[in-house]
């Protein structure tokens, strides 16, 4: 049933892809003000390290109520009440006088606000105006703009506090957030329900079917594996290259590889759900990155081991984005992607969580990434085991439905 | 929309990916004496999303 006209997917996916590049990339670079802002207010560094744990925690734990917001009152909404908060977020943390001020503004709301301005809410709506053969697509192009504007925001972000200090940065990044609330518009879900689709009737029924597939909590256990991966990489690569003897450089241009990549990954492991089964791309996407940490971690680490690491890596790095938001709507059905696809999701900031804090843990107690390395590679490989089990046929309600059309 | 059209657009999209890409490298090529620095220091990372 559609209630609603939907605006075309390719404008809608256009839209999409520019929010997330926006939201990801200010998130991404929060990381940039972390010796500013230490320095200027007198504050240790673990103080801005807490308020982006809290912002993190925030981020992650409101992941499903932002997507069952959206699924009950639409994606604009939710994008534009999160921008707005995001944008007075990043004015008030610039102007912040106290740890306490940090924790409140840059950890708790800006956390929040920023959880409704990401691909959780962007896909329900996406999926529902587009065609059942190019939501892969769509979801990985979207995915792409994401790793775009991460890739991009770093060093623009890096420009600006170098120019304007690091307050005079927050607002500029403030006004760029605020700016995007134009492509939110055209945004709608809710309400709207695609024409090949027949979801659950409603939220708890579908959150019920959900619970009851065990394929819905193998992604789950997948997507843990995927944050644990990225996470750990993220935080510990360039001090394991340190400790390898590698120039810091080389650790930074790792770590741009890894972004660069990761644009045309998530572009080409979206378009690739679109022809093959999506739980078998993912299951090669989890076999390569077992091989490509396995060859990093056993070969002899060198300035180009280092760059090489970081171009696969960085190629396998958020394909499954794509991929597994495509599977739980190729189960479930579209209407309530948001909320379904959030929880998800939070599975995978669970297993960024860990991968972050064992990876400094063990290091602490053993002086060595070598056992959180070994712990990635088998998580690797049970990830791409599980995603073969995983039965990826759509219910059978959808089935009657889909033979009712054929009919 | 037809399919002519639907394939035109997708390929202005991906064309416009690859200057916003190629823009963005330019960008990291001409700071990264800036953000060498900040790497070093442990105050840049790619977190997940």
């Amino acid at each position: 049933v559609q209630t609603q006209r939907q605006p075309n997917w390719i404008v809608l996916m256009v839209c999409g892809a520019i929010i997330v590049a926006t939201s990801m990339g200010v998130r991404q670079s929060f990381g940039l003000f972390l010796s500013p802002i230490s320095v200027d207010l007198g504050i240790g560094r673990e103080v801005f390290s807490l308020t982006i744990a809290i912002q993190n925690l925030c981020f992650g734990l409101m992941l499903p109520l932002v997507g069952m917001l959206a699924d009950r009152f639409g994606a604009r909404w939710v994008l534009i009440v999160g921008m707005v908060f995001y944008s007075l977020g990043l004015l008030l943390t610039a102007q912040a006088r106290t740890a306490t001020d940090l924790h409140l503004v840059a950890g708790l709301l800006v956390g929040v606000a920023q959880s409704a301005t990401t691909f959780v809410v962007i896909f329900g709506a996406l999926a529902q105006a587009t065609p059942g053969a190019r939501r892969s697509l769509a979801f990985g192009i979207v995915t792409a703009g994401g790793s775009l504007g991460m890739f991009a925001m770093v060093p623009i972000a890096q420009g600006l506090e170098s120019g304007l200090g690091w307050r005079g940065a927050l607002m500029v990044l403030a006004l760029a957030v605020v700016a995007v609330i134009l492509p939110a518009l055209p945004m709608r879900g809710g309400a709207n329900q695609a024409q090949d689709d027949q979801s659950a009737a409603s939220l708890n029924l579908a959150l019920a079917e959900a619970g009851r597939h065990r394929g819905y909590w193998l992604l789950n256990a997948g997507f843990f594996v995927c944050g644990f991966h990225v996470a750990f990489i993220a935080t510990h690569l360039p001090a394991f290259l340190g400790d390898m003897a590698v120039h810091p450089g080389t650790a930074a241009n790792a770590l741009a590889l890894i972004g660069l990549f990761n644009i045309g990954g998530s572009y080409l492991f979206g378009a690739l759900g679109g022809r093959l089964p999506k739980k078998r791309v993912l299951s090669a996407i989890y076999l390569g990155r077992a091989l490509v940490i396995g060859s990093f971690v056993l070969l002899p680490v060198s300035q180009f081991s280092a760059l090489l690491f970081g171009a696969l890596i960085g190629l396998l790095w958020l394909g499954t984005v794509p991929l597994t938001s495509g599977i739980v709507g190729q189960i479930f059905g579209v209407r309530y992607l948001s909320t379904l696809y959030g929880i998800v999701f939070l599975s995978h900031q669970l297993g960024a969580f860990l991968g972050a804090w064992l990876g400094g843990l063990a290091y602490d107690r053993l002086g060595s990434y070598t056992p959180v390395w070994l712990a990635a590679i088998g998580l690797s490989l049970g990830a791409a085991l599980i995603h073969l089990l995983i039965n990826d046929r759509p219910l059978v309600r959808l089935q009657a439905a889909s033979l009712r059309g054929a009919a | 929309m037809s399919v002519e059209a639907e394939r035109f657009w997708l390929c202005m999209v991906g064309a416009g990916f690859v200057v916003a890409t190629l823009l963005a490298v330019l960008v990291w090529i001409l700071l990264t004496p800036v953000l060498t620095p900040a790497v070093a220091e442990g105050r840049f990372w790619f977190l997940c999303y």
